[in-house]
């Protein structure tokens, strides 16, 4: 399967090509009043509004941070107005899945990332 | 008295004569008047005899009682004198003789008088001699221990004198030594401050030079800064790709198998600006160490320009020391030769110097055997004087003896 990766933190993530509308430099980010802590505000993304949500915050690892400015990933289909702020240095690539969960990339494990359960997760994160 | 007895005896004679004339004829009777004659011519021949011999001892009897008193020590009698008869002779010459032994006597006791006195004086003066000797025996054995120490003193100060000798041949030694020294450091001074001036000349050079170099450097960095700014952009360029390519992949994924081989076009655009990254951030690692090491290396110029600098300022001083150490050297020749010349004098004076103490030393010698022969001499002359105090009390003595015999007549009334 088709993935994009990246390291953030400790840990290798993954998340499958398709769930991806397309990957940006992170412009300017204004925050949203009383919107979830995973939402980090709004960002501006050919003309319209996308809603950046803090990836590191949903992960269970607290050395994962975004160091500089990142990257919007832009998610696709009915997600397409939210993007995952991760590190500037995202690789695609082909992986096989492995145990629960992950997927095996040029040998190496990754955790492979549900975008729309993560999306649920932020919405619900207070 | 010849006359006198022959007038004596003519008396007797007549005078028995005119009895015998006379008695006959007033007594008839011849027995009677025999008897008669001859008493009377017997009284008259006694008397004669006791006129004659009263003539002759009365002026006997004089002298005799007069020798008695002379035996006993009076010698003040007058003996009578007058007369022409012999006795008178004899009384005259007796009292010559009295007044002439009187006359000796006085003289003798004046004489022993006078003995007595200067034999005192004379003990006194020897006694006086002798402790005057004894003072003088005492000084001339400390005379002779001091010219002995003299003696010594003198020796080791001439030792001392030689040692002095022996210190100034080494000072002179130590001297020619130091002028050698100094010619010899004046000679190094010279080549010193021709090699300091030559090494400030060549330090000038330098500091050029290595401004060169710094401006160079300096160069050097812009053109690093520029390199890393077309990294950066580079760097910038391959980061813009890369994200391309992977959204062109995410397209073709989308687009399905038909769109495959674009896919493998995008992951290959990928690929090539993830390299082309990589060698652009090693572009920028090294561009950075230059940039670092050439900031580094301006640093150390500019710092390499303050030390020539500071290297020049350093090496002229060091010229105005050599020429200084000239100056010096030159003070030091001139004074070594001045020490030089001191110390042959101070050499020919020690020299004099001990041979004074040398004839000190047997001057002092001399004076001591000299004064032990006085001591000698002296000791003798003690002994001398001891027998003539002696000889002088013993003469005392004999005087006072003499006074005492004497006083045994009467010289004056």
């Amino acid at each position: 399967m088709d993935l994009l990766y990246f390291q953030l933190g400790g840990g290798a993530y993954a998340i499958a090509l398709e769930a991806i509308a397309d990957v940006a430099p992170a412009g300017p980010i204004y925050p949203v009043p009383l919107s979830p802590p995973a939402v980090l505000g709004l960002a501006e993304r050919r003309g319209r509004p996308i809603a950046v949500i803090d990836l590191p915050s949903l992960l269970d690892d607290p050395k994962a941070t975004v160091r500089g400015a990142g990257h919007l990933m832009r998610l696709a289909g009915p997600l397409a107005g939210a993007a995952f702020l991760v590190p500037a240095a995202v690789l695609s690539g082909t992986g096989t899945p492995a145990r629960s969960g992950h997927v095996s990339i040029e040998g190496r494990l990754h955790v492979l990332l549900d975008a729309e359960a993560l999306v649920k997760r932020a919405a619900a994160f207070n | 008295m010849q006359k006198k007895l022959a007038a004596s005896f003519l008396l007797v004679t007549f005078l028995c004569t005119a009895v015998a004339v006379a008695v006959p004829r007033l007594q008839p009777d011849p027995m009677w008047s025999a008897a008669l004659v001859v008493c009377c011519d017997l009284a008259i021949g006694l008397g004669g005899a006791w006129l004659v011999s009263w003539l002759v001892v009365r002026r006997i009897k004089q002298l005799a009682t007069a020798a008695s008193l002379i035996s006993n020590g009076d010698l003040t009698l007058a003996v009578d004198i007058e007369g022409t008869d012999e006795t008178a002779d004899l009384a005259r010459s007796f009292s010559t003789m009295l007044v002439n032994l009187l006359n000796v006597l006085i003289e003798v006791e004046s004489g022993a008088a006078q003995i007595y006195s200067s034999a005192l004086t004379l003990s006194r003066t020897s006694e006086e001699v002798n402790a005057a000797t004894a003072g003088i025996a005492e000084a001339t054995q400390a005379i002779a221990r001091g010219a002995d120490a003299q003696a010594d003193d003198v020796s080791r100060t001439s030792a001392l004198t030689r040692d002095l000798t022996g210190s100034a041949d080494r000072v002179a030694e130590a001297a020619t030594t130091v002028q050698e020294a100094a010619e010899e450091a004046s000679l190094r001074a010279n080549t010193g401050a021709a090699a300091a001036r030559r090494a400030a000349e060549g330090i000038v050079d330098l500091k050029n030079a290595v401004d060169a170099s710094a401006d160079a450097v300096e160069g050097f960095q812009v053109r690093a800064e520029e390199i890393g700014k077309i990294v950066t952009f580079i760097v910038s360029l391959a980061e813009q790709t890369h994200l391309l390519a992977i959204n062109a992949t995410i397209e073709a994924s989308r687009a399905g198998d038909e769109a495959r081989g674009f896919a493998v076009v995008a992951e290959e655009v990928r690929r090539l600006a993830d390299h082309v990254r990589g060698f652009a951030d090693q572009i920028g690692s090294v561009t950075d160490e230059i940039r670092g090491g050439s900031h580094v290396l301006a640093r150390s110029i500019r710092e390499s320009v303050n030390a020539a600098g500071a290297a020049r300022d350093l090496v002229e001083r060091a010229a105005a020391s050599f020429d200084g150490v000239l100056d010096a050297t030159r003070g030091t020749t001139d004074r070594s030769h001045a020490i030089a010349r001191s110390v042959d004098e101070q050499r020919r004076l020690a020299r004099q110097v001990d041979e004074a103490l040398e004839r000190i030393v047997r001057i002092a010698r001399d004076n001591a055997r000299g004064t032990e022969e006085t001591s000698t001499a002296t000791s003798g002359q003690t002994a001398s004087m001891h027998a003539l105090s002696a000889a002088a009390h013993e003469l005392a003595r004999t005087s006072d003896q003499m006074k005492s015999l004497i006083g045994t007549f009467r010289l004056r009334n």
